[in-house]
């Protein structure tokens, strides 16, 4: 799966976009980012507060519950600021 | 009709007003225009960096700008957003929307200009002298 990150999120990544293989026990949005979280320290300083941590599933806006069915790509990035 | 325009280089207002205006049946042409603060809370800014995530910008500004002009039954609805390096006093965002009477115009204008604070996908960073600082979201 395509994963993106913007913002401050990339900065703190070190990287805009990477493909991963979702593993099995990864079901929701939320399982996903606490699945990147206690993959390396990067991601946990980048992604912890996941309040403010924003998701869009295949260009869409959607909630930590989303289920990942048939998601090709992934966006993860700080409140937006657009206007 | 509705034209979105995602864009790095720099527009001109006046030439986008004189062509929405061409067409005079409206009745009603609402503009708003956002423009890089020379000062903000941060300080004096030297310039603004303006990330943005291209394919769903396009996409979900189109999709808003759609269900105004249905709600609001607008005749025309344009909307411009830059990316890139913006310098103080260049405009960031146009949005013009008009319809037969000012009240539709309004309202569909400030519907969509705020949802695009919260909602498009751009992130700005402010470049001082000697540091940068991500803007935080203000509704």
């Amino acid at each position: 799966m395509k994963i993106l990150y913007f913002a401050k999120v990339r900065e703190s990544i070190g990287f805009s976009e990477e493909n991963i293989d979702l593993p099995s026990n990864v079901k929701t949005v939320d399982d996903f980012l606490n699945y990147l979280i206690s993959k390396d320290k990067k991601y946990d300083f980048a992604l912890n507060n996941k309040e403010a941590i924003h998701i869009a599933c295949d260009e869409e806006h959607v909630d930590k519950d989303f289920i990942l069915n048939d998601t090709k790509e992934i966006a993860i990035f700080p409140p937006v600021t657009g206007g | 009709m509705i034209k979105v325009q995602i864009q790095k280089k720099k527009f001109n207002p006046q030439k986008i007003l004189k062509n929405a205006e061409k067409d005079k049946k409206y009745g009603a042409l609402v503009s708003f225009i956002g423009s890089v603060r020379e000062e903000t809370n941060n300080g004096k800014i030297k310039s603004l960096f303006i990330e943005h995530y291209e394919n769903m910008a396009e996409k979900v500004i189109y999709k808003t700008a759609l269900s105004a002009k249905e709600k609001w039954n607008l005749d025309y609805c344009y909307i411009i957003h830059r990316y890139g390096k913006l310098k103080a006093g260049e405009s960031i965002v146009m949005v013009i929307t008009c319809s037969k009477h000012r009240k539709e115009a309004y309202a569909a204008n400030q519907h969509i200009i705020d949802w695009l604070k919260i909602n498009a996908p751009f992130w700005k960073k402010e470049i001082f002298e000697n540091e940068s600082k991500w803007v935080e979201q203000t509704v």
